[in-house]
């Protein structure tokens, strides 16, 4: 199942992220987890499926998270986070282009970002209707 | 008018915008301009509207500076942790250590109120211009990603912001 829906995420205990930008963002103590997570962000061409399920599968990060194995998000940005530092990156060929793939072994949530201003024209429709 | 008039030091208006400086019931300020002494010009406006002004200036670029100072700061420690997670994505440091390192680099997201967020991501986008994302915001103000877009949602409309895209 491939979705591409904004603030669309998935929660797992394996997850395969795949992109062509990766950035890491500082180490937080995230107050829900109550534990130290490892955020990122990932750009152009990046996606996020769900290899693992949790055990037990229930949300841990967000209700409206996607548990099911083989869940896949596609978007322009997708944000997360994991529980241990992410490093098992591959830079993989497919025809003319490259990507980077990573498997995390740990929880990991991914989430189709919504971006700066799509959140404010979202605002101003709400306010139409 | 008699050419003879003397300009006055600046200091003796430097109470104006001193605080502690004693409230009269008559406080005016006074300008006058002009190329000779035959048109020369009066303008009258109250001390107190003058100094709202300049107060609402400085109260602006005090909020600019804090912001800006905010985010530097930040994005410094960012490329510091970006050195140490290279060293530890080339298997120059073992998890171990990086998540050692990592911890000093680890933080709790504060809880800023929306409003104040809010007009600082809006100081932010107008200097910048650079569309941050929430995830990046949040990064940015060591907080949470949920208390950005409340703040995103108190900005104004995106007409007032122009089109940098």
């Amino acid at each position: 199942m491939i979705l591409t829906e904004i603030c669309t995420s998935i929660e797992g205990k394996k997850v395969f992220l795949q992109c062509r930008q990766f950035n890491p963002f500082l180490p937080r103590i995230d107050p829900k987890l109550g534990c130290l997570i490892y955020p990122f962000k990932m750009g152009v061409s990046s996606k996020a499926i769900v290899e693992e399920e949790l055990n037990p599968k229930k949300h841990k990060f967000r209700v409206e998270s996607i548990l099911d194995k083989d869940t896949c998000i596609k978007g322009e940005t997708i944000d997360g986070f994991a529980i241990k530092p992410v490093k098992e990156t591959k830079i993989i060929h497919t025809g003319a282009h490259r990507g980077r793939v990573i498997n995390t072994n740990c929880f990991t949530f991914a989430h189709i970002e919504i971006g700066f201003r799509a959140l404010l024209q979202k605002k101003e429709k709400e306010k139409k209707k | 008018m008699s050419n003879n008039w003397t300009v006055e030091k600046s200091n003796y208006f430097s109470e104006v915008l001193d605080e502690s400086a004693p409230a009269h019931s008559l406080d005016y300020l006074i300008r006058v301009c002009g190329s000779t002494a035959e048109d020369i010009e009066f303008s009258v406006t109250g001390t107190e509207k003058f100094k709202a002004h300049f107060g609402n200036i400085f109260g602006y670029f005090k909020i600019v500076r804090d912001t800006l100072k905010e985010v530097i700061l930040s994005q410094k420690r960012s490329l510091e942790y970006h050195g140490v997670y290279n060293a530890f994505l080339m298997g120059q440091t073992s998890e171990i250590e990086f998540t050692k390192i990592a911890k000093k680099f680890t933080y709790k997201p504060k809880s800023i109120s929306a409003k104040i967020l809010s007009s600082k991501i809006n100081v932010l986008f107008n200097i910048t211009e650079i569309d941050y994302s929430p995830s990046e915001l949040a990064d940015l103000f060591h907080c949470n990603i949920n208390d950005v877009t409340t703040a995103i949602q108190l900005m104004p409309g995106s007409k007032s912001l122009g089109d940098s895209q």
